[in-house]
């Protein structure tokens, strides 16, 4: 039941989950999950979360692992719109 | 540096917790009250304010623990969760009073229905208030 209410709540508030290429460029650069994190001030299991889509980094966060890949949001972060 | 400051204002708050909690527990044996809600919650109190200032000196007393522990909580996930978390446990809370006052209402156990009514009202009005506040200020 409480887990119900949980998904239902999660649906309502960010059910989309952007696709990213973190994973992909973080081992071109043969870098661990928790070097990443330690340079964007986030927990590793944020990292786990942002490589498996589970979770949707905020504006700030997107730009600073842009930048720290050396591309754009947009490089980084690819949005699918809904058909 | 920041967030060094703020787990000393923490301490400061462990502190008072502390002595305030010392203080009820003293005063209420000193009072001879009879019942041990007062003792007991300043028993908590002084437990709490403890425990806290355990975990400041344990925390600050390494600089990579106390890095840790500012990411831990600076965590945009982190933060997302118990907001998340916050938000889900108010519905629940919400939905349990109402149906607490049905049920109490129809066992005629009216003036306990009425108090929860009461919370149940307060707790709209600070939600409104917070959320017009919130939404001025973004």
């Amino acid at each position: 039941m409480l887990s119900y209410i949980c998904k239902v709540n999660f649906t309502i508030t960010g059910g989309v989950y952007l696709k990213n290429r973190i994973r992909e460029l973080r081992k071109e650069l043969m870098i661990t999950q928790d070097e990443l994190a330690s340079a964007m001030f986030v927990t590793r299991q944020t990292i786990i979360s942002l490589e498996n889509e589970k979770y949707n980094a905020s504006l700030q966060l997107a730009y600073k692992i842009s930048k720290y890949f050396g591309k754009s949001i947009e490089e980084v972060f690819i949005f699918e719109e809904e058909q | 540096m920041e967030f060094r400051r703020k787990m000393k204002t923490r301490l400061y708050v462990a502190i008072i917790f502390v002595a305030l909690g010392v203080m009820m527990t003293a005063g209420a044996i000193g009072a001879k009250i009879e019942n041990g809600t007062v003792s007991s919650f300043g028993i908590g109190m002084a437990v709490y304010g403890l425990a806290r200032i355990k975990q400041y000196f344990y925390i600050t007393s390494n600089e990579d623990r106390l890095k840790k522990q500012e990411i831990m909580e600076k965590d945009e996930r982190n933060i997302s969760i118990a907001n998340k978390a916050r938000s889900v446990t108010f519905t629940i809370f919400i939905a349990l009073s109402y149906l607490a006052v049905v049920i109490l209402s129809l066992f005629n156990f009216h003036r306990a229905a009425e108090w929860i009514t009461y919370s149940l009202l307060a707790f709209i009005v600070i939600y409104l208030v917070t959320y017009v506040i919130i939404r001025k200020r973004s």
